[in-house]
């Protein structure tokens, strides 16, 4: 692979990686900026794309609404140069700021499909206040589970649409309820084929009126 | 420390989040128990604006090179984050560890702009502090402010403690390390300690007396014994070392990249120039500093970008030698330079080409002034032809957009000196047809000339917001609807508020109170600016905008910052003033020395300073009023000695 600059791009890498409690509100793009900063800082030869206003070549799975926490987010690089993973683990782990933190690089095959394609499935943890009974929760959620359809509304380019949310919800797991605080799990739908976000289920659920926090745990891709 | 989980569920409710959580990468966190001194810097707009101002960064980088001292940042938050603050009861805090206002020695105020008053007050009532410095005690962090626009303070002398006049690398900590003497004492304790030190202004020591007449201001008098009569600006002999640990914000700034201030000052010496006139003398970073601190800046930060900042960069003597230095060692994709400021005097075409690369968007250039005429009265005296064989250049290679600067307004300007901004546009236009067809673009910016304190044209007038808008009707009406000139203009009702901000007395302060409390805030913003807000107050304070903006000017008026003293003399800058009525121009004083008095005013450093530091030219013999042969200013002549 080429640019127009005739510079190679030979070499790709997968990166793994979190995002922490104070830079949930760091939103997505900005975020990107954050990783190629530090990815310049450790001098690791990050290739660009061509064209008038180069990019360097990072492709991030999916994004994170802003708020939300990732344990295990994923992003795919592209470098000049090779490099060992161990090496660019240590040296771009150490140029991060304050609750980024990359933990685990491996080497992709050039011709992989991208990240976004394979995306299938993601799972959540998600902290909100509630005053509900645990009882009651958790029937809340049977009902949900039973449910056929679950139709609810969206704002997709600036129009309000309905949509079918049931299929795209896996899972719904109560963990915990004490002192007014419900711990959710959950797997919903990811990537092109149809992407459910927690919002949606809590809303569902009518628990999305308080304080929350949500992470996204596992990012699930097919084979 | 505030409450974090409160904090957190405001945050899920804001706009861009990310301006209030702070621990990006370069922000120093240091051990809040284990230090002794701690300032809170604060810029009073948003956190967008404020990351980029490289005042704020130079001053937290000198207090953050101490083990003994710590600085931290704080903004103002925008309407909907204030709005949920108020509601929440949550009060304004340091970005670093969070802690509140209130728990700081020292609050710093950048103030670079007279548009931001407003917002100081919203920061010292989030912060939860009496607004007027008489209200607050030892209690209360002491409240100090700087930047450009205290070269008058009387305006926010209500407000503030002290003011800190000039550069403010070296004061800043003679001010921390004062205070840690007087940490216990009285408020007037400290005040008093406060006011020993040079280029420091305390103005409750200072009592204005008007005329029982006309209301004009008559004299300033120290009111105790540690308060002198003048306070001259303080600034750095040789330019310190420069930062390069650059804070990386969490979300897009205005000018999100790294800046390195090549030099300071300019000696081209137009007559309506605030900074020209207040940043003297001009003092340049040696190359070689500047091209390791370059480097080190890409290590520090990984910016993709890249601003070589001073007033006027092409007139960097080393600027050849820089540039091609730079395009030499790093790609475009590694780093693009930005290069405000280009002289046309001294602009050369093939370089900043290079530097270029592939992004020619749009080239900028700032004539000011359209007619040789009104170029003599403001001392910017380029061609025509200069200007037009520049934009010949840059068309050529490649670049679709020139936007050019100008101002309307100016002393003795007519209507000829309006129009001729449009028929050069035109020229202009017809350069980039040639090269560029249907594509080619001018834009002109046209802004309200305001006069500024400290510059030769302090005695000069704003013209009526009425004729102002007039101007900006014969400039549209001969544009013709021309779309491929674009012509932004400035409200003339925004250059009448910075005006009598900026050149008024103490009285304001009661005005400032009065529109804020009415709403104003953001003035700098053209979508938050209520105009009648501010009229308002006036009126209700019993002062008329008019009064302190367009009232002709005595040769012997006295201004409200006569007792601020930027190093340049009044009595020169009166000079320059009646040069200016005649059209006479003053070539770049690097050439010529004309005597400002900078070099009389900043005799002692000089003496200390190595002489190619400054680009005052050498000394030359002439004889004083004695008779006596005389030097007539300490400078590179030591050299031949």
């Amino acid at each position: 692979m080429t640019n127009d600059k005739g510079q190679v791009t030979k070499y790709r890498y997968r990166l793994t990686f979190s995002k922490g409690y104070r830079v949930k509100y760091v939103a997505h793009l900005d975020g990107v900026k954050v990783w190629t900063r530090a990815f310049r800082r450790a001098g690791i030869p990050l290739a660009y794309t061509g064209g008038f206003n180069p990019q360097a070549r990072i492709q991030v799975a999916a994004s994170l609404p802003l708020g939300s926490m990732g344990e295990a987010e994923v992003m795919d690089i592209y470098l000049s140069q090779e490099m060992k993973p161990k090496d660019i683990l240590k040296r771009v782990g150490s140029a991060l700021p304050e609750d980024f933190e990359l933990l685990n690089v491996e080497s992709v095959d050039l011709k992989a499909p991208a990240l976004q394609a394979k995306l299938r499935q993601a799972d959540y943890k998600v902290i909100v206040a509630s005053e509900l009974s645990p009882e009651e929760l958790q029937q809340r959620i049977d009902a949900l589970l039973k449910a056929e359809t679950i139709i609810q509304s969206r704002i997709r380019r600036r129009k309000e649409e309905s949509f079918d949310m049931r299929p795209l919800l896996r899972s719904l797991n109560l963990e915990t309820l004490n002192k007014g605080e419900a711990t959710l799990t959950m797997r919903l739908s990811a990537g092109q084929q149809g992407n459910l976000r927690p919002d949606a289920v809590l809303k569902a659920l009518g628990v999305d009126e308080g304080w929350q926090q949500i992470a996204r745990t596992k990012l699930i891709f097919s084979i | 420390m505030i409450n974090n989980k409160l904090l957190d569920r405001i945050l899920a409710k804001v706009q861009k989040p990310a301006r209030y959580i702070g621990g990006e990468y370069n922000s120093v966190v240091k051990d809040w128990a284990k230090i002794k001194s701690k300032i809170a810097l604060a810029f009073p707009d948003i956190y967008d604006l404020g990351m980029s101002n490289l005042g704020m960064t130079i001053l937290y980088d000198t207090v953050n090179r101490r083990d003994d001292m710590l600085a931290e940042r704080v903004y103002v938050p925008w309407t909907d984050m204030e709005t949920e603050m108020r509601a929440a009861n949550l009060p304004l805090y340091s970005l670093e560890t969070r802690h509140r206002l209130l728990d700081f020695d020292l609050i710093g105020i950048s103030l670079p702009y007279e548009q931001l008053f407003s917002n100081v007050l919203t920061l010292l009532d989030l912060a939860g502090m009496p607004l007027r410095s008489q209200e607050r005690n030892a209690r209360y962090p002491l409240v100090m402010a700087g930047g450009n626009a205290v070269f008058n303070p009387e305006p926010m002398g209500d407000f503030i403690d002290f003011f800190v006049i000039g550069e403010g690398e070296d004061v800043i900590l003679e001010v921390l390390l004062a205070f840690d003497e007087v940490r216990r004492a009285d408020r007037d304790t400290q005040l008093r300690r406060m006011a020993q030190i040079p280029g420091v202004y305390v103005p409750r020591f200072y009592a204005p007396g008007y005329s029982a007449e006309d209301g004009a201001l008559m004299k300033i008098t120290p009111l105790v014994e540690e308060a002198q009569p003048h306070i001259l600006k303080r600034i750095a002999p040789l330019m310190p070392p420069p930062p390069t640990k650059f804070i990386l914000p969490y979300t897009n700034t205005i000018f999100n990249r790294a800046s390195v201030e090549i030099q300071r000052g300019c000696t081209r010496g137009c007559r309506f120039c605030h900074a020209g006139m207040v940043f003297r003398p001009v003092r340049e970073r040696p190359l070689t500093e500047l091209l390791e601190t370059i480097d080190t800046i890409i290590r520090d930060t990984g910016h993709e970008e890249l601003g070589l900042l001073s007033l006027s960069s092409s007139d960097y003597s080393q600027i050849g030698p820089l540039l091609e230095a730079i395009v030499e060692t790093y790609n475009p994709q590694q780093l693009s330079i930005s290069l405000p400021s280009l002289r046309l005097e001294s602009f050369n075409p093939d370089l900043v080409d290079k530097l270029a690369g592939r992004r020619k968007t749009s080239f900028t250039f700032a004539p000011e002034a359209a007619t040789d005429r009104l170029r003599r009265v403001i001392n910017k005296p380029i061609s025509d032809k200069a200007l037009l064989d520049a934009v010949e250049e840059v068309y050529r290679r490649g670049w679709r957009q020139v936007k050019l600067y100008f101002m309307i307004g100016q002393p003795t300007e007519r209507d000829e000196d309006v129009l001729a901004i449009v028929r050069l546009a035109q020229k202009v236009l017809q350069i980039g047809r040639q090269h560029h067809g249907g594509k080619a673009k001018v834009r002109i910016s046209v802004s309200t000339f305001v006069p500024k304190p400290h510059t030769p044209f302090q005695w000069a007038s704003l013209w009526d917001v009425q004729e102002i808008k007039r101007k900006q009707a014969l400039m549209l009406d001969e544009l013709k609807k021309n779309r491929s000139i674009i012509f932004n203009r400035n409200n003339p009702e925004e250059s009448l508020l910075e005006a009598v901000l900026s050149r008024g007395d103490r009285r304001l302060g009661a005005v400032i109170q009065n529109a804020w409390e009415k709403g104003a805030k953001f003035d700098a913003w053209d979508n938050h600016f209520r105009p009648q807000v501010w009229w308002d107050a006036f009126a209700e304070q019993g002062l008329d905008p008019a009064w302190y903006a367009r009232r002709p000017r005595l040769a012997d008026e006295v201004f409200p910052w006569d007792h601020i003293s930027a190093g340049v003399e009044k009595r020169w800058l009166l000079m320059d003033w009646q040069a200016a009525q005649e059209g006479e121009t003053r070539i770049d004083c690097r050439e010529h020395c004309y005597n400002c008095g900078i070099l009389t005013s900043m005799r002692g450093l000089r003496a200390n300073t190595p002489p190619a530091a400054w680009k005052c030219p050498p000394v030359r013999r002439r004889k004083d009023e004695e008779g006596r042969e005389t030097r007539r200013q300490g400078g590179r002549g030591e050299e031949s000695k």
